[in-house]
């Protein structure tokens, strides 16, 4: 791995000593469940109890956790060797990467662009054959999609949240970024499955996804949206194998400020313990009151300062009822149009992004709210669905940056189809 | 209705409420981003919910319970190592009081 170009990149947060020490890790594509000696790296809210985790926030700059994250530790233990933590938006808020107290992270198709995460940039550029990072409102799949590599976000529930420091609970789940589907299939395969720790982890079977993952594809039914019936039509899907279909989603459009309300709500409950006293920053005060709101105000970015706000602003009684208790209910809504959609079809397709990486020139600081990267992947993160993104050659690629990213939404459990469509893409590539 | 007049002060109030000092600048800024989305939640007021139920986790899942039994707590120094101040076994903080 090339350290410096990582370091220039501002991928990475902190690096596995055996690493920087020069100690040669593993960087070949996965071709089976046994992960000996693949390298891999976990998003810097992800915890370790041999790295520091910050959230790439000032409130954590020395925070070293006193347990690590259960899907980390099932790496570890197939033989995966953990590279270091990735950068990020500052406790994921954000979804360009520019947020976070360590810097923005460079695209490594075009330096001048975001990468979106830190994980993905590692991955574009071969720095470590995995990578695992929260998907909220689908920050796994645009950083994938911006840099050109494949993003998973597993059903709700698949994988255990355990470690991971979260900050919209209902909504956010361990995702995987991999640059090609054999090696996201072991990952997947690997980090999987119920565990006690984790109370909304599932007890549904793991399925052998590194063997399923390469079955035929018979026949696939796909939903696509009118609107995007073009960008169907670029994925060239074999029309002996992918009957595509266009559908209209009623409510579909609405998942982004749904689910951002959702989100700024759960998360000024969820981070309520960054108070300074048993761990992380503090700020002096008079009392404990001043300190906890010296603490808060030193240690968070003007970007997390205002969703708390916003969060803890839409929990008032009079936004509860015609906000927050609203969008809970569109959620059903948008839930149920998925599900039903899903009923007749085995897959819906959908761009990962409405654009390519932003350019980091623009200057864009503080908070954007909401912020359309997640336009179309926040219903995935609302229902709880299964969703992938893979690049699309031959679409939307511009200033040096990769081909757009499709999207593809599965049945809840079925993140195998997810995973053969995307093999069968990339041999037809 | 939200009156868009009573925001200022409704954020001025969310805002100690999220133990956060805003600076002027952020709560500019908080309002016009909150203004903007507000508008764009339109949609939340004008479809009919009353007779819709909330999702607030996107699977059914029943009380989950682990077995009673007794585990290994964390260690007291794994708890203490972190904490910005600490005495012995306890956490320490400012007064309560102001």
């Amino acid at each position: 791995m090339d350290i410096n170009k990582m370091k220039s990149l501002n991928a990475f947060i902190s690096f596995n000593p055996a690493v920087t020490s020069g100690k040669q890790i593993g960087q070949a594509s996965v071709k089976t469940a046994a992960l000996d000696g693949t390298s891999f790296a976990l998003a810097d809210n992800i915890c370790t109890t041999t790295l520091k985790t910050t959230c790439a926030s000032r409130t954590l700059e020395a925070y070293q956790p006193a347990f690590g994250s259960i899907a980390g530790q099932k790496l570890e233990d197939k033989g995966a060797l953990l590279v270091g933590k990735t950068n990020m938006d500052e406790f994921g808020m954000g979804t360009w990467g520019q947020s976070s107290y360590f810097g923005a992270v460079k695209n490594p198709w075009n330096e001048k662009h975001t990468a979106g995460s830190g994980a993905a940039a590692a991955v574009a550029c071969g720095a470590v054959t995995l990578a695992l990072a929260a998907d909220r409102l689908g920050e796994v799949r645009q950083a994938a999609a911006y840099c050109g590599v494949i993003g998973l976000k597993p059903t709700y529930g698949r994988v255990s949240r355990s470690g991971l420091i979260d900050c919209a609970p209902s909504l956010e789940q361990l995702g995987i970024i991999a640059k090609d589907s054999a090696s996201l299939a072991a990952a997947l395969e690997t980090i999987s499955g119920h565990d006690p720790k984790d109370t909304t982890s599932f007890k549904t079977e793991v399925p052998p996804y590194v063997n399923l993952s390469q079955e035929k594809l018979n026949s696939v039914k796909v939903a696509v949206p009118e609107e995007w019936k073009a960008f169907a039509d670029v994925a060239g899907l074999n029309k002996t194998i992918f009957q595509v279909k266009t559908v209209s989603l009623q409510f579909f459009k609405h998942a982004l400020v749904t689910a951002y309300i959702i989100a700024a709500v759960e998360a000024f409950s969820s981070m309520s313990n960054f108070d300074g006293v048993r761990f992380g920053l503090r700020g002096e005060g008079k009392h404990l009151q001043e300190m906890y709101r010296l603490t808060r105000t030193k240690g968070f970015s003007s970007l997390v300062k205002e969703f708390l706000t916003f969060g803890a602003l839409i929990s008032y009684g009079k936004y509860y009822k015609d906000y927050f208790l609203r969008a809970q209910k569109m959620r059903s809504i948008i839930k149920k149009e998925l599900e039903d959609c899903l009923q007749q079809y085995d897959l819906l397709l959908v761009p990962a992004v409405p654009f390519n990486a932003p350019s980091l020139e623009n200057g864009v600081t503080g908070s954007k709210l909401p912020d359309n990267a997640a336009y179309y992947s926040a219903a995935a993160n609302l229902s709880g669905l299964p969703a992938i993104t893979c690049p699309l050659p031959g679409y939307g690629a511009a200033e040096g940056l990769p081909a757009a990213g499709l999207q593809l939404m599965a049945k809840a459990w079925n993140e195998t189809l997810l995973l053969q469509t995307v093999r069968f893409l990339e041999k037809e590539q | 209705m939200i009156k868009l007049e009573s925001i200022k002060e409704d954020i001025k109030k969310a805002a100690l409420d999220a133990r956060i000092n805003l600076a002027p600048v952020e709560e500019t800024s908080l309002e016009n981003q909150l203004k903007d989305l507000l508008k764009q939640a339109a949609f939340l007021r004008e479809q009919e919910l009353d007779m819709v139920e909330p999702t607030f986790f996107p699977h059914n899942q029943q009380n989950t319970l682990r077995e009673d039994n007794v585990l290994p707590s964390m260690p007291l120094d794994n708890a203490l190592e972190n904490a910005p101040e600490a005495d012995d076994t306890f956490f320490l903080v400012p007064k309560i009081v102001e």
